[in-house]
């Protein structure tokens, strides 16, 4: 018999003393451990209860927050602007966009045109 | 609308399977079934609140992972009150005083337990076993008892698998020199 086998029977002894040792417990340190058991799994049922009743209550609430968030948004995105149009950055823009000058150079045409079938 | 109920069983049968086996580990730390029945408690309930959600193939790992640490958090406060009690000159007042082991020996009456305890070999066992320094206890009945290889039993412990395997042999070492007779036998 090698050194390892002589090991591996000596621990296997031990072991089973301690099995041994664990099948022989006497009855009341049995109850405690199964209270102990029962208590823990209480625990759990009654954290997974309120895991499960905490999604009911947050979509909800979620559900009701994002609509309020997206009417604000909606709504201020369509408040009429009451700052004046005539600052100077942007009249300068309106003024020298090559698009305007076109439209006022049409607008001429137009008045014509409408002259001409007025006298007709 | 509860925990399902196949966990709750899978779960019951886990710790039914593991209680005695945790509350030897922590009456071997602790010598008091007392404090290590609170310890077992105190264990169960940790794991059952962070891990039972966890597959049921990581729950003996994460079970003793858990136990492991009730355990030395406890012999780290044991050791400080001894310290303090020792400054205050109680000594050892209080060793053993409610250690069942302890109480074997005056037992008129003594149930199985007792009496495998009481055996010339239970009780060798059991000194040898009590005598070995807590880490290398642990590693020795994790490997050798709970049957974890030594990755598990290093994630338990939370140190490295070299540490297990030198714990393990010192141990199994040390057995083998306190239990002669036995080894041989």
């Amino acid at each position: 018999m090698d050194e390892q086998e002589r090991e591996n029977q000596f621990v296997e002894k031990i072991r089973g003393f301690l099995d041994e040792s664990t099948e022989s417990l006497n009855p009341k340190i049995r109850l405690r451990l199964q209270e102990s058991r029962t208590q823990a799994l209480k625990a759990v049922e009654k954290r997974h209860a309120w895991f499960l009743s905490f999604p009911q209550w947050i979509t909800v609430g979620g559900l009701a927050t994002a609509t309020t968030a997206i009417l604000i948004f909606f709504f201020w995105l369509n408040v009429p602007s009451l700052e004046a149009p005539t600052k100077q950055v942007e009249d300068f823009e309106i003024i020298t966009s090559k698009e305007q000058i076109d439209f006022y150079q049409d607008l001429e045409f137009f008045r014509w045109l409408a002259a001409k079938e007025n006298e007709t | 609308m509860g925990f399902p109920l196949d966990s709750r069983e899978s779960l019951n049968r886990f710790l039914a399977d593991v209680e005695r086996r945790a509350l030897r580990m922590a009456q071997f730390a602790s010598r008091n079934s007392d404090e290590a029945l609170d310890l077992v408690q105190e264990a169960m309930m940790k794991f059952c609140e962070r891990y039972a959600v966890r597959p049921e193939g990581e729950w003996p790992v994460l079970f003793y992972r858990v136990l492991q640490s009730r355990i030395m958090d406890w012999h780290r406060r044991n050791t400080v009150r001894k310290r303090i009690f020792g400054w205050l000159g109680r000594g050892h007042e209080e060793e053993d005083e409610n250690d069942p082991i302890a109480r074997v020996a005056d037992s008129k009456t003594p149930g199985p337990f007792e009496k495998t305890l009481q055996s010339e070999a239970g009780a060798a066992m059991e000194n040898a076993i009590r005598s070995l320094p807590l880490r290398q206890r642990q590693a020795f009945l994790l490997r050798a008892w709970e049957g974890l290889d030594i990755a598990q039993t290093a994630a338990v412990m939370r140190c490295s698998e070299g540490t297990i395997k030198t714990h393990y042999s010192r141990a199994v070492s040390t057995l083998r020199t306190l239990l002669e007779d036995f080894a041989h036998g």
